[in-house]
């Protein structure tokens, strides 16, 4: 310590300083003394013990220290929920309609035979672009909750299947020709968004087409209520039998009847 | 050139100054002494003169140090004889080529801290009252010192160990080491492991909290 350190002591610091210096050795007793000099010259020493006995055990939870594994519990149970739920939440997977089980299906451009549904039906994952072959329309059920009628020459994205609780909210996109929308029993409270290059169809339980033609998109629809919206205006509400076509330029959306080929179209998506 | 207060409390300390030779230690202050290297050597081999004769040398080192740490006769006894099965069970690692002292010391401190963590000296400190801790020495009169210095004196001592007691553990070692065992702070900086200036701070703390314990318990 520097003399400088010295001169920066206060007057009680250095009557402590002083206090300990001062402080007696304290003398042990002489019997205490005597034995233990004995007992370590004579190496009556005991053995080290063995800190695994003599610790306690220190109970642990979810592997962890106890502090830390209580800590985690919530979290750790909560994310087994989360998990849970999560797999009960997910809607049935999209599957290939029998009636249309023949030719082949375009998966992200890439043909897949429909002779063997199953593996067809492996490739069936939500974002995929879907289109028809030349051989014919194919049908994609999810269960209970939609059928997507793809037409030749049509191509959407396929969206996720609603879930259960949460995620009711789906979407897909129409990129080329049409597609045919039904909602079944399970659909009840779900929402199904298709976006095309001029418009957002929102669907809330209904039988419907979206049909994209030279001046925009036509939406049809045969049972429930849809709305439909340009990119950048305000919706419509197109009704059961009604048609509603948005178009590509400021044309504002026109709503029409529904023809008789449309409507058998749409009777058929609708029967799955 | 002067310096300003900054530039010399940042000039390197020269080994001179970590003995404090401005500020010499009185008599009473205990560094452990050195002992000899063919004793160390002999301990080595545990042969029973050199053991009698490295227990005699560092034994009331080891007691004093561990009494003012843990403040109890009995507590230092049992921290006492624990140091010395520890280091007759090592004995044979002891380096004879270096001073044992700062080895035996932290060996205390690391017993003595066991110690604090133990639940035998948690409720035992919870327990203390101030009519009845610190123990006091055995009653040896000092035929110089009449009755009532004597007691006095005796009183001082009890306030003052209290008081040690009464500062965090970390505050407490440094002190002891620093003043109590005469140890210069590079020594302390060795044993307990850390920096000098982490030593010099904690030394610090440790005289400004004692001081304000003091003032407010002696008169």
């Amino acid at each position: 310590m520097s003399r400088f350190e010295d001169a920066r002591r206060t007057a009680a610091e250095e009557r402590a300083r002083e206090a300990v210096r001062c402080l007696p050795q304290p003398p042990a007793s002489p019997h205490f003394r005597l034995a233990l000099k004995e007992r370590f010259v004579a190496g009556e020493v005991p053995a080290a013990p063995d800190l695994r006995e003599v610790r306690p055990v220190r109970r642990r939870l979810l592997g962890l220290p106890r502090p830390v594994g209580i800590a985690v519990l919530p979290l750790a149970a909560a994310a087994v929920l989360i998990l849970v739920l999560g797999l009960l939440n997910r809607g049935p997977a999209w599957r290939i309609a029998d009636s249309t089980a023949h030719g082949t299906l375009l998966v992200d451009g890439e043909p897949v035979a429909l002779d063997s549904p199953g593996a067809a039906e492996r490739v069936l994952r939500p974002g995929r672009r879907i289109a028809a072959g030349e051989t014919g329309a194919v049908t994609l059920v999810c269960p209970e909750r939609l059928v997507l009628r793809i037409p030749p020459g049509g191509e959407i994205t396929l969206p996720r299947p609603p879930g259960r609780w949460f995620g009711r909210t789906v979407r897909c996109a129409l990129t080329r020709g049409s597609v045919g929308i039904s909602s079944g029993p399970e659909f009840t409270g779900a929402r199904l968004l298709v976006a095309t290059e001029d418009a957002d169809v929102e669907v809330l339980g209904t039988t419907l087409a979206v049909i994209l033609i030279p001046e925009g998109t036509c939406i049809c629809v045969l049972d429930g209520v849809v709305r439909a919206a340009p990119k950048h205006g305000a919706g419509t509400a197109v009704p059961a039998g009604r048609r509603c076509t948005v178009f590509h330029d400021d044309r504002p959306p026109t709503l029409e009847e529904i023809d008789e080929a449309e409507r058998e179209t749409l009777l058929r998506i609708d029967s799955f | 050139m002067e310096r300003t207060a900054m530039q010399e409390a940042d000039r390197p300390v020269s080994d001179s100054e970590h003995r404090d030779e401005s500020l010499p230690l009185p008599p009473e202050a205990r560094p452990f002494p050195s002992i000899e290297r063919t004793i160390v050597e002999a301990v080595r081999r545990r042969e029973s003169e050199a053991l009698g004769q490295f227990f005699e040398h560092y034994f009331d080192r080891v007691f004093g140090l561990a009494f003012r740490l843990l403040g109890s006769r009995t507590a230092a006894e049992d921290a006492t004889q624990e140091i010395f099965f520890k280091v007759h069970r090592a004995a044979h690692r002891i380096d004879p080529e270096r001073d044992p002292a700062p080895w035996l010391i932290t060996i205390t401190l690391n017993t003595c801290r066991s110690y604090w963590r133990s639940a035998t000296h948690r409720m035992s400190r919870r327990a203390v009252t101030i009519d009845s801790s610190p123990e006091p020495g055995p009653e040896i009169a000092d035929p110089q010192r009449n009755p009532e210095e004597e007691f006095a004196a005796q009183q001082r001592e009890r306030i003052v160990q209290e008081a040690i007691l009464d500062l965090p553990e970390t505050l407490r070692e440094v002190v002891l080491l620093r003043d109590y065992q005469g140890l210069d702070h590079r020594e302390i900086a060795t044993v307990l492991q850390i920096g000098h200036d982490a030593v010099r701070k904690r030394y610090s703390r440790a005289l400004a909290e004692l001081g304000r314990l003091l003032q407010e318990r002696i008169p």
